[in-house]
């Protein structure tokens, strides 16, 4: 971990330390994220891959300080952005940050593009602010950011509303408007869920085409764990708002440590075992507002012992890049 | 999945509510809705308030000396708290025609309230029947009906209502008559749609598969899911009858004195110098009528949050 | 343009059926209600039966009701003329043009006051939600909603006419001579003032949850991701969308507002066209309150219309003319 200052180049663009965001409901509070640790490195892909509620989506928000407040709020850790940490920054150079130096696209291009505007005024609004570009020089600079992501005919497009484009389309444009301030990292937050097979597979090769252009970094989140293999140097493995295991893309995949991952990968399909029922693991998440003190994933666990129910382990490192959470992986295991 | 929504996970939370150890209890279906609304201290203030009014109206008799209809000419006009020689008391005085306001209030809280109730009744049963007919057959059967109701809900219907209260002769039915008129309008459209939406679920699918007759499955399936929208439309039409009654009267055109009602009572402030000089006649009608319907209102707010928390807001 | 004509034309078209409706609705109730548009000659002292069937005779009311809607129908489609006032033998056409402009004045005035009013508060409202100045907001605009228009009306002339002497409580004018602008507004901020009151009330609630609904849309949350300001954020992206059911909302409060103009016109003896049907109703002056209805209906349509071309101008989404 680097937590040298010099000013904004460093090695580890974010870092996220120890992070607890909780939302305080009318029925109890919901621990969505609770001590979640990981960085992301200087031109990586990270992926975040968990089912839903597992606390990824509100983890990358929290890094945007855009967690709604009430009701939820950032109560423990630290996300530090170049080594400056991002949770004592003012709400106004929060906004120099966010689409400047750190942008976001959503999983629903159908609904995260304003319906009342048009594109080439949603694109140019960012450049406007943030380059301080007069609004002719912004939609000339719109212009040149959809031809960059492939969407042919960019000077028609500009005059167009959202609802004129398809979903693929309009990912694109999403895509563009996170893009139009050359960030030093992007968190694309399931970018490809609501898109049909072939759309996705272009929105990511493009991302990947676009993260080599600009050579930033990627923080991807998914469940999706096909477009993990594609994308990802790295991997974190989220469980009810905690995570469960995180090392390299080839040692999750080749060789998981975590039973949550392991089930994961069981039942992703695959070419190969078309035969077959798809495995599903048991069970569901657990309640957020009671969860059980031991191990999140016992219920759910084929592993699980009297000792998982009862305390919730922590999450060790296993050789050098590698982390788990599981008791099998400690000297105290000595179940099935 | 966005920004995570705390409701998305609520009637999990709001059904299991942890016992003893592992042991799981799930609420019955009031008592979730009375915690939810308990929640809404306006509702349960409002709730109070029209309880206490129900109540003014069932004993009136018992919480006066005198009687709404006998009073006397002379004993006009006295301030709020006036003991005249005779000795008697007013509370808050007395009208033009010497009657006692408090005991025409809470006689009057018989008229008005027991109006706005039957009049609700009138347009929530008409309602019912007419937009779960229009729903339920669809077609041409549902174009016309709505188109009847479109017509109905173009025309500023006051007026029309003052035409029906000017013809007929104003007595408490006419009354409930000339509010249920065309009251019920709102309330068909809301169980028409409902009936439409539902119709589509599969559960209705699965009640006709099984060969249940048309009407059955109408009042088996879809009324039972409509019933949170129609109890608050339903609350909220005892609130606009009030009001209704209170404007009817006012104009002269609703229950006719001596019979009190809260809106006739405020008849004499048409001429204002009675609103100058003893606006005490005015003040206490008026300031029950508003109570009446702010606790109606804040009613109907609290069940439309503890029926359906998708409709909040 | 010639697309916007085209779509009024059909909408018009489309409209035809529906008045009639309306008329049909209105006449049966005014001539199937037991009652008697005669009564208002009737002296129980003077006159006998005879008058009477002559004056009925005169009036067309002795005729079955088909052939009395029939022939209103007919003067009303073939001259445009909605016949004659029972109490004076006057066009009620010119009866009602000549109150329009007053009925108007005072509408249009008290929206536009609503507008001003109810549209900010309701996007504060619904920006700091659960603040104490919302509630203050939620607590004002279920009073707007619970106290009947007469009685505002009452407090609004005790208070700022008879005991602080500001404005006038009655009538269009005090200076009958000429046209003067300061004496006509002087006369029209009470009566508008009290008819907006309770239109603010309903749409700044309508505004609230509409702008509620709209700050937890994704595009919020990508406007937000690009680091505009709150301001920008609420103002420019919020506000836009959150106004296009408002202006449904808008149309669909008009009948309300007759019928809130009819009690304010009453008591600030405003010369508009609730006064005019009030007295009518009064007298039983069939023609003309089958008149100021229609009348009013069409104006009710005719702003329906109006807020679909808005709607259309606004959200991008809408076609005129497709669903």
């Amino acid at each position: 971990m680097s937590t040298t200052t010099t000013k904004t180049k460093t090695d580890t663009i974010v870092s996220v330390e120890n992070l607890k965001t909780y939302f305080y409901t009318e029925d109890g509070t919901v621990p969505a994220i609770d001590g979640v640790s990981f960085e992301v490195k200087r031109g990586e892909t990270l992926a975040i891959v968990g089912e839903s509620g597992s606390g990824k989506s509100v983890t990358s928000l929290s890094i945007m300080r855009l967690i709604p407040q009430p009701p939820g709020k950032i109560v423990n850790g630290d996300i530090k952005f170049n080594g400056e940490s991002l949770l004592i920054k003012t709400e106004k150079e929060m906004r120099s940050i966010r689409g400047n130096r750190i942008s976001m696209i959503f999983q629903e291009p159908m609904t995260s593009l304003n319906p009342v505007y048009k594109i080439g005024d949603q694109i140019s609004e960012s450049i406007i602010i943030h380059q301080k570009k007069s609004k002719k020089e912004a939609l000339a600079e719109a212009i040149n950011l959809l031809n960059l992501v492939g969407i042919p005919e960019p000077e028609r497009r500009i005059n167009q509303y959202p609802h004129e484009l398809s979903g693929g389309m309009r990912q694109r444009v999403m895509i563009a408007i996170a893009l139009a301030c050359q960030p030093e990292l992007l968190i694309a937050d399931e970018p490809t869920t609501a898109l049909d097979v072939t759309i996705q597979n272009q929105i990511l090769q493009l991302m990947k085409t676009l993260k080599q252009k600009i050579n930033m970094s990627i923080m991807l989140i998914t469940h999706d764990l096909g477009v993990v293999a594609e994308m990802a140097d790295n991997v974190v493995v989220m469980y009810a708002g905690q995570v469960v295991e995180q090392g390299d893309v080839y040692t999750i995949f080749e060789n998981p440590k975590h039973p949550y991952t392991e089930g994961l990968l069981k039942s992703m399909p695959s070419a190969e075992k078309r035969i077959g029922k798809l495995y599903a693991i048991e069970g569901v998440v657990p309640n957020p507002l009671n969860l059980p003190s031991g191990c999140r994933f016992a219920a759910r666990c084929e592993y699980a012992t009297a000792l998982c129910y009862d305390e919730m382990p922590d999450i060790q490192k296993i050789g050098n890049e590698e982390a788990v959470r599981c008791w099998k992986y400690t000297h105290r295991w000595e179940g099935k | 999945m966005g920004i995570p929504n705390p409701s998305v996970n609520r009637p999990v939370a709001l059904n299991v509510k942890k016992m003893t150890g592992n042991d799981y209890k799930i609420e019955g279906k009031a008592s979730v809705i009375w915690r939810r609304y308990k929640k809404n201290k306006l509702a349960v203030v409002g709730l109070g308030v029209f309880t206490l009014m129900c109540l003014l109206a069932i004993f009136a008799p018992l919480l006066t000396p005198y009687r709404p209809d006998v009073y006397d000419i002379f004993d006009s006009y006295y301030p709020p708290g006036t003991i005249p020689e005779s000795g008697e008391f007013h509370l808050m005085g007395t009208d033009s025609m010497g009657g006692d306001i408090w005991t025409r209030i809470v006689f009057g809280a018989r008229i008005s309230l027991s109006v706005a109730l039957l009049a609700m009744i009138c347009t929530v049963s008409v309602g019912i029947i007419y937009g779960a007919i229009s729903g339920y057959f669809g077609g041409w059967v549902d174009n016309i009906m709505m188109r009847i109701v479109d017509a109905i809900q173009s025309i500023p219907t006051f007026f029309l209502l003052l035409i029906v209260a000017a013809i007929i002769t104003p007595s408490l039915w006419s009354t409930v008559l000339v509010l249920s008129v065309f009251g019920w309008t709102g309330m068909a459209r809301i169980v028409r749609g409902e009936i439409l939406t539902l119709k589509k679920r599969d559960f209705i699918e699965a009640a006709r598969a099984t060969g249940e007759k048309k009407s059955a499955t109408i009042f088996y399936h879809v009324l039972p899911n409509a019933i949170a929208p129609i109890t608050v439309i339903a609350t909220l039409d005892i609130a606009s009858n009030i009001l209704a009654e209170s404007s009817l009267s006012f104009l002269g055109l609703g229950i006719q004195p001596p019979t009190p009602s809260w809106g006739n009572m405020l008849t004499s402030a048409q001429e204002l110098t009675t609103v100058m000089d003893y606006v005490w006649v005015v003040i206490f009608p008026g300031l029950f009528i508003i109570l009446t319907v702010l606790a109606v209102n804040f009613i109907g707010d609290g069940l439309r949050d503890a029926l359906d928390p998708k409709m909040k807001d | 343009m010639r697309l916007l004509t085209k779509y009024i034309f059909r909408r018009t078209l489309q409209a035809i059926p529906l008045l009639f409706i309306i008329s049909i609705i209105s006449f049966l109730l005014m001539t199937l209600a037991p009652g008697d548009p005669t009564a208002m000659y009737q002296n129980p002292e003077a006159g006998n039966e005879q008058d009477f069937t002559a004056i009925k005779e005169q009036l067309g009311v002795d005729q079955p009701i088909y052939i009395q809607y029939y022939k209103w129908l007919k003067l009303l489609v073939l001259e445009g003329n909605l016949g004659y006032s029972f109490q004076d033998g006057q066009p009620v056409m010119d009866k009602i043009v000549s109150r329009i402009p007053a009925t108007l004045t005072l509408m249009g005035t008290a929206m536009f006051i609503a507008i001003l009013l109810a549209i900010p508060i309701g996007v504060y409202s619904a920006v700091k939600k659960y603040s104490p100045i919302d509630y203050i907001f939620t607590f004002n605009s279920f009073l707007g909603i619970a106290v009947p228009s007469f009685f505002i009306a009452l407090v609004v002339i005790l208070v700022f006419s008879l005991k602080l002497e500001w404005f006038p409580a009655s009538g269009l004018r005090s200076n009958f001579d000429t046209f003067d602008l300061k004496d006509r507004l002087h006369h029209l901020v009470l009566p508008s003032l009290t008819l907006a009151f309770g239109l603010v009330a309903s749409m700044s609630r309508f505004m609230r949850s509409s702008m509620l609904e709209v700050i937890k849309q994704d595009f919020v949350r990508t406007a937000r991701a690009k680091g505009l300001t709150e301001r920008v954020v609420i103002y420019k992206h919020a506000l836009r969308n959150a106004l296009i059911p408002i202006i449904t909302i808008l149309a669909l409060q008009l009948p309300a507002l007759f019928g809130g103009t009819l009690f304010i016109e009453q008591l600030f003896a405003w010369p508009g066209m609730g006064r005019l049907s009030v007295s009518a109703i009064f007298i039983r002056d069939y023609q003309v309150i089958m008149g100021t209805t229609m009348i009013a209906a069409v104006m009710v349509v005719a702003s329906n219309l109006i807020a679909d071309i808005l709607y259309a101008l606004v959200d991008p989404r809408i076609q005129l003319g497709k669903n």
